[in-house]
């Protein structure tokens, strides 16, 4: 059964899943694993771009593409030695995002680990979770919150009632 | 006058002396002839084997000296120095120098040093390029380390190409890959043939999961 997107174009299909809001306490951070064919780092601009069958894994977070560019930062330590730090994961071409919950896919895709924001675009960005599954131009989720929003166009949504 | 007899003794007297006198003669010039005949090598086979001491082993001609010093200028108006524990001119290509131990000090624009470091080298002073051979660790001051088997290193250019594993360990992570190649005055690192990066970020408050 297919439910249309609201009047402007835009649904919001909220789901967030309720999730308790955690303790902030510092926590060691979880490493990020990346495979690829080649990698490049462009110091000038602060750049490290892998191409080539990306597989990039953070935690229980996977996402695959053809091309990675991760922006990075020097960031100071406590103990006064300097680490780098990304600020910005841009991933081009055959995105494909899993998490244990959903498993999103698109043509782009734009992930900002410091608000931890995640943008997915293209012609026929694709989410399902579960049985329910969403089709659209642009999906913004935030996974702090876990809140997704699906935009641009029209929307689509199919969810089958249990 | 003398007499008969005396006639006939002092010739036969002479005879005598005569006949000694060509024997001798004879004796010398057959003296001679084995002399000449010895020194022909006429007789070497009759003479023992002696071993004959083989000929020594006579290395090409080596220019050492002690620690050897390459400096220079490169491309981009910076010093470069290569030292070497020792090194020794190579005996066919006079250009080809031969280093052990080698170290390479080389320095960005932005004033970043950079040292490489191999068991063995081969410095060209032609075309100004460094090959290492063995235990090659290329280190930039503060940014990361870099392990591998073998480099080239164009000298003048500062770029490194290495076609083995390599082992890079940067302030936030590791990157093993099948290959590397830096350019662009040490900005650009291209790390190829297959890559595996791992990455720790700065300590975050609250990581959470989704």
């Amino acid at each position: 059964q297919e439910a249309d997107g609201q009047a402007d174009g835009t649904a919001a299909a909220d789901t967030t899943t309720g999730t308790k809001a955690k303790a902030k306490t510092a926590q060691p951070a979880t490493p990020v694993d990346i495979v690829a064919n080649e990698m490049e780092i462009l110091d000038k601009e602060k750049k490290a771009i892998f191409r080539g069958a990306v597989d990039a894994t953070k935690g229980t977070t996977k996402l695959r593409s053809d091309e990675l560019v991760v922006t990075y930062a020097d960031v100071k330590q406590p103990d006064g030695t300097t680490k780098t730090d990304a600020t910005d994961l841009d991933a081009k071409g055959n995105v494909l995002i899993v998490t244990p919950k959903e498993k999103i896919t698109g043509d782009w895709a734009k992930y900002d680990p410091q608000t931890e924001k995640l943008t997915v675009g293209g012609t026929n960005v694709r989410l399902v979770q579960g049985t329910t599954v969403l089709v659209g131009q642009e999906l913004h989720a935030d996974l702090k919150t876990g809140r997704t929003q699906m935009t641009g166009g029209r929307v689509k949504g199919s969810f089958l009632p249990k | 006058m003398s007499s008969p007899t005396e006639q006939a003794r002092r010739a036969v007297r002479n005879a005598t002396v005569s006949r000694l006198l060509s024997w001798l003669a004879a004796a010398i010039g057959l003296g001679f002839v084995i002399a000449f005949l010895a020194q022909a090598g006429l007789f070497h086979a009759l003479l023992p084997r002696q071993d004959v001491p083989p000929p020594p082993n006579v290395e090409p001609d080596r220019i050492t000296a002690g620690i050897s010093t390459v400096n220079g200028i490169d491309d981009g108006k910076q010093p470069y120095q290569v030292t070497a524990r020792r090194g020794w001119q190579d005996g066919k290509t006079p250009n080809l120098v031969h280093l052990e131990d080698p170290v390479g000090e080389f320095r960005r624009a932005s004033g970043a040093r950079y040292t490489i470091t191999g068991t063995t080298g081969l410095y060209d002073t032609e075309v100004k390029s460094l090959n290492l051979d063995g235990n090659v660790v290329l280190e930039q001051e503060g940014r990361f380390k870099a392990r591998m088997d073998k480099a080239k290193i164009a000298v003048k250019q500062k770029t490194l190409t290495a076609d083995t594993p390599v082992t890079a360990q940067f302030g936030s992570g590791t990157v093993d890959a099948n290959g590397m190649q830096i350019t662009d005055d040490g900005a650009r690192i291209l790390f190829l043939n297959g890559v595996k990066a791992r990455f720790t970020a700065a300590e975050a408050k609250g990581d959470t999961n989704p």
